[in-house]
């Protein structure tokens, strides 16, 4: 059995693989790292925080169901992203109505300092961003909120590098059009 | 206007895959100032995206990973007390086996499906299997093995009897379960030995 300090300093590819083996620690690390990564993810699917965690806690579960599927070669990142975007698009498809994710989602405190930084987030690019389309949002978020590269993007999308791309050129195109009409 | 055009998709392409532009694009950009700004507005959105990412994330529930992990142990704990890879393969197996011998009983039952009596004298009949089987395969010493079996008070018998009896158990309450009223008619499909 692997100790929590071995598990610590290894990828996520490698928990997952230690998880094939029957490690239940490395499979807590993973869903520490990746929690809050699906929960915000989610949310932007979901557009409420209650049916956000009711999905995260679904993904997670679906994935350590299926973990001796995953292939340990590929992306973990890109593999619970993608169940996390499936099991969110079967929400969206069971519930009859879908809420977009609101401007502002992020307080429910009244904390001067965070609604000094919701009023600098109201000007940033992001709150544009939503506007976009909903698939240029998500490559968008994909690339540069959560740091994936073109392929593991394609991977959860179910498309190409190719589209990916042009995702997000035109997502860009369009906010780079917003900045220069802003200054 | 072709030659910017091309610069801007190797430009887009430097972009995508985080990579510093080419050295013939440095060199375009520092002569072309419609691409020099295209570039620089492009930096500057995906500079800004990067920047403020983390603060466009909404603020998870403190207590979300708690609750994954402890959904993950009932959910194990739900599913420990049997594999659940193993559970249609045992099902298959038994019911197979029930079937079996339920047909095996019904054919033991029928009137003269047993092999005739074994004649010693004579010569063997080249038709009867059995006997055509003895010529090959003959019990040593048959009157000890009888003798024997006789004091244990036929153990073959009685354990083929059991089995018997288990069978019909087996099948009649596979049948209970699963047959209509109608067809059953509240009776056993095969009434116990007296």
């Amino acid at each position: 059995m692997t100790t929590v300090e071995e598990c610590e300093i290894k990828s996520p590819e490698e928990l997952a693989g230690q998880c094939q083996a029957g490690c239940r620690d490395a499979f807590e690390l993973l869903v520490r790292q990746y929690a809050d990564r699906i929960f915000h993810f989610i949310l932007r699917w979901s557009g409420n925080h209650a049916d956000a965690q009711d999905l995260t806690q679904e993904t997670f579960l679906k994935a350590y169901r299926s973990i001796h599927r995953f292939d340990t070669t590929c992306s973990f990142t890109a593999w619970i992203f993608t169940i996390a975007r499936n099991t969110a698009i079967n929400h969206c498809q069971r519930t009859p109505r879908f809420d977009p994710l609101p401007e502002d989602h992020r307080s429910s405190a009244p904390d001067p300092a965070e609604q000094l930084e919701v009023s600098d987030a109201q000007s940033s690019l992001w709150t544009v961003a939503r506007r976009l389309k909903k698939k240029q949002y998500e490559a968008l978020w994909l690339r540069y909120g959560e740091d994936l590269d073109l392929t593991e993007i394609a991977r959860v999308m179910r498309t190409n590098t190719l589209h990916v791309r042009v995702l997000l050129h035109r997502a860009r195109r369009e906010l780079a059009r917003h900045l220069t009409h802003r200054h | 206007m072709l030659n910017c055009w091309l610069h801007r998709r190797n430009a887009r392409r430097a972009l995508d895959l985080g990579l510093n532009p080419p050295l013939k694009l440095q060199r375009h950009l520092a002569q072309c100032p419609a691409c020099r700004s295209f570039y620089q507005t492009e930096l500057r959105v995906i500079h800004h995206l990067r920047q403020s990412a983390a603060a466009d994330r909404a603020s998870a529930p403190p207590f979300l990973e708690t609750r994954i992990l402890s959904a993950l142990s009932r959910s194990e704990s739900i599913r420990e007390p049997a594999p659940v890879g193993l559970r249609p393969l045992a099902f298959t197996a038994t019911g197979l086996a029930c079937v079996l011998l339920a047909v095996l009983l019904f054919l033991s039952q029928q009137p003269g499906s047993h092999p005739p009596a074994i004649t010693r004298s004579g010569s063997p009949d080249p038709h009867n299997p059995i006997q055509a089987l003895e010529q090959h395969w003959t019990v040593v010493n048959r009157e000890l093995w009888l003798s024997v079996n006789a004091q244990w008070e036929n153990p073959l018998a009685s354990e083929l009897q059991l089995v018997v009896s288990d069978v019909k158990t087996a099948v009649n309450a596979l049948a209970d379960n699963f047959l209509p009223a109608s067809i059953r008619q509240n009776r056993d499909l095969f009434p116990p030995n007296p």
